[in-house]
């Protein structure tokens, strides 16, 4: 027997009294490790490259005003991914990201409208984006249902429920200074960077430095060390999909200030992009190693590259073309890792 | 491993680059010299109209010395407010759209008014909020009406699968309500279903097979696009409703645009009327006007142009064809 495989003891409760690692193969998460933190910076070489070379290729692209635009318009994408980044954490999934993000904006929009108070109608979206990410999570949790399929089961029925709730209409036009909450610059930076940056800030913390966070890569780490450990993984896996039912209703508002109105649609397309983000970033789909770190730098990388690519003329469906391979291709590379690492 | 992935990594985005640039761009990046007009194009989806309108921009910026960025939405609201985003970034003259979102686009053009590029937006017309140098588009209520006058005319009664597009599309509810509103004066026209198709191809022909099986007495279908003429044929079909002009168990079918499939159609005799819309003198209205709103050294008022369409029919397909843009160009979605 190698090392870590110091049997779990049960006290007079019944309880496990030590970690264990009773599974060959089966290493804890390296959170604290410093192969952890080179890991999370693995993209930059990559995105410094990409950089070069567009500012090579097209001169529009190194300029202050397009590199600012680039942090903006991928506000509501990253802070969409943070909670993506949570569920994948725990080797889960979360097909519903755009649907919430389109009930969110809804709801926003309907409050703000009908209340004229921005704060009313914020807390509106937020609430939800959790209310749905609860839900979702609970069914997962507690009946222990394929992620899978709830939560493309929730795709369609959020979805469904919010264009019958709006009759297909789009809900606007909302006061044009909500626009402040976008494009209003905070020492030169549009505030919408800055909120998202904030919130990777925050949750990169929570993820590293709380017990919550530990538990939620432990569970991904492993399931079965979590439970026998004490852990109530239940509440860890509700958990994930409330917390990422929570950016996406942040998100879901963001993206509202920035279109001043919203419809169900509004959010459809940040599915692909959303989980691409978190996988280009180099988190695990297999769950128990990643980073919010990772998630940010893999936002950056195909915003970049969208940018670049709209930039240098290519239109939109080539730019998905090249999108998708690249989300394959560090998909593919995940799993091989995985493999390489679990060999 | 860590620096094997790094190295995989760059070899991967290199490569990516130079097959890129190896490639060749779409129709280039960057504003151009300064003394080229340079505008942007923003369109929400390709298909044969935007095609049709596209065509018209290129040629008329071809002989003004204009050039075009292009870029295409895909139906994605928030991609082409960042798209319009990226060409006020590279400075261009100014931009024409065709908005995704008739609320949504409006924060763009405020946008480009606080960056003080004149925008234009052709075929659908946004919401008030933004100033524009030019409104060109159809007319959606009338060419609704032009339906209903086509379909009124007829010896008799009509049961109406009355077709809708996006209800977020105010050419789809400028059609929707411009027939209603002239339907009303027609005693043989019944409107027996309203259905909302979202621009859908498979919404729409799922939508038209059920009306048919659900209300065998439709004998009329208003389709406001061409783009869903196919789904409207092969609901036809599928239901053995199919049956050509002339024939008694015909069902009547109107629609709007005159791209190259209601051209072919009428052609064929399986449809009665197509209400044109001449879509590629738009992008020549936009273009003047955001050229004058560059000379002009004052503000310029919003230039808004409507233009009405044109029926083309079976009993006048001969003497008006070659008025309508689709027709010049052969059918593809019926083999």
């Amino acid at each position: 027997m190698g090392p870590n495989t110091e049997e779990s003891e049960q006290g007079e409760q019944g309880q496990a009294t030590a970690i264990a690692w009773p599974f060959p193969g089966a290493r804890p998460p390296a959170w604290l490790g410093l192969a952890d933190r080179l890991r999370d910076l693995a993209l930059i070489p990559a995105l410094i490259a990409m950089g070069a070379i567009f500012s090579l290729t097209t001169s529009d692209f190194l300029t202050p005003e397009n590199l600012l635009n680039v942090l903006q318009q991928n506000a509501v994408l990253g802070i969409a991914a943070i909670g993506a980044t949570f569920v994948i954490l725990t080797s889960g999934i979360d097909l519903s990201v755009g649907s919430t993000i389109g009930v969110a904006g809804v709801a926003a929009s309907a409050v703000i409208l009908r209340t004229h108070s921005i704060a009313l109608g914020v807390v509106a979206g937020i609430c939800a984006g959790v209310v749905t990410g609860s839900v979702l999570g609970f069914l997962i949790a507690r009946f222990k249902l394929t992620a899978f399929v709830v939560t493309l089961a929730g795709l369609f029925f959020v979805s469904g429920l919010t264009v019958y709730l709006t009759r297909g209409e789009t809900i606007g036009p909302l006061p044009f200074w909500l626009d402040n909450l976008v494009f209003r610059k905070v020492l030169g930076v549009p505030i919408a960077a800055v909120i998202a940056l904030g919130f990777f800030v925050l949750a990169q913390i929570a993820l590293s430095r709380t017990t919550w966070g530990r538990r939620v890569m432990l569970l991904g780490a492993n399931p079965r060390a979590a439970r026998v450990s004490g852990i109530n993984t239940t509440f860890v896996t509700w958990s994930v999909y409330a917390v990422a039912g929570l950016f996406s209703g942040i998100a879901g508002v963001e993206l509202v200030a920035t279109l001043s109105a919203a419809n169900a649609d509004t959010g459809a397309p940040f599915l692909l992009p959303v989980i691409g983000a978190v996988v280009i970033g180099g988190t695990s789909l297999f769950g128990g190693r990643g980073s919010i770190a990772r998630t940010g730098l893999g936002v950056l990388f195909l915003g970049v590259l969208i940018n670049g690519l709209n930039l240098l003329g290519y239109q939109v469906y080539d730019q998905q073309a090249v999108e998708g391979a690249v989300i394959l291709g560090a998909a593919a590379f995940n799993v091989f890792l995985h493999r390489r690492e679990g060999a | 491993m860590q620096a094997r992935f790094v190295r995989l990594t760059l070899a991967i985005v290199l490569f990516a680059a130079v097959a890129l640039t190896a490639c060749g761009a779409g129709n280039g990046g960057g504003a151009g010299s300064s003394t080229t007009t340079t505008i942007g194009v923003s369109f929400d989806i390709l298909h044969e109209i935007r095609k049709a309108e596209l065509k018209g921009i290129d040629d008329y910026a071809a002989e003004k010395h204009v050039k075009i960025l292009f870029s295409v939405a895909n139906t994605d609201a928030s991609l082409q407010a960042q798209q319009i985003q990226n060409f006020i970034s590279q400075h261009v003259n100014g931009i024409i759209a065709i908005a995704q979102n008739n609320d949504q686009i409006v924060a763009s053009i405020r946008a480009a008014n606080a960056a003080g590029i004149p925008f234009a937006a052709i075929d659908r017309a946004p919401s008030p909020g933004g100033q524009l140098v030019a409104q060109v588009t159809g007319n959606p209520v009338a060419d609704g009406g032009l339906v209903a006058a086509y379909m009124g005319s007829l010896p008799k009664q009509l049961n109406v699968l009355l077709m809708v597009g996006a209800l977020t599309d105010v050419n789809a509810i400028g059609r929707r309500d411009g027939f209603k509103q002239s339907a009303a004066a027609y005693p043989n026209l019944k409107i027996v279903q309203e259905l909302p198709t979202n621009w859908d191809p498979t919404t729409a022909l799922n939508g038209v097979t059920n009306a048919l099986q659900a209300h065998p007495e439709i004998n009329a279908i208003f389709d406001p696009s061409d783009y869903l003429l196919p789904s409207v044929v092969s609901a036809l079909k599928s239901t053995g409703r199919f049956y050509p002009v002339g024939d008694p168990k015909h069902v009547t079918v109107v629609t709007i645009d005159g791209d190259n499939n209601g051209c072919g159609a009428l052609k064929n005799k399986w449809i009665d009327a197509d209400v044109a819309t001449l879509v590629g003198n738009f992008g020549p209205s936009a273009i003047d006007a955001i050229l004058a709103a560059n000379q002009s050294t004052t503000p310029t008022t919003e230039k808004v142009v409507q233009i009405n369409g044109l029926t083309l029919s079976q009993q006048n397909f001969a003497a008006t064809q070659a008025q309508v843009w689709g027709c010049a160009i052969p059918p593809d979605a019926f083999k």
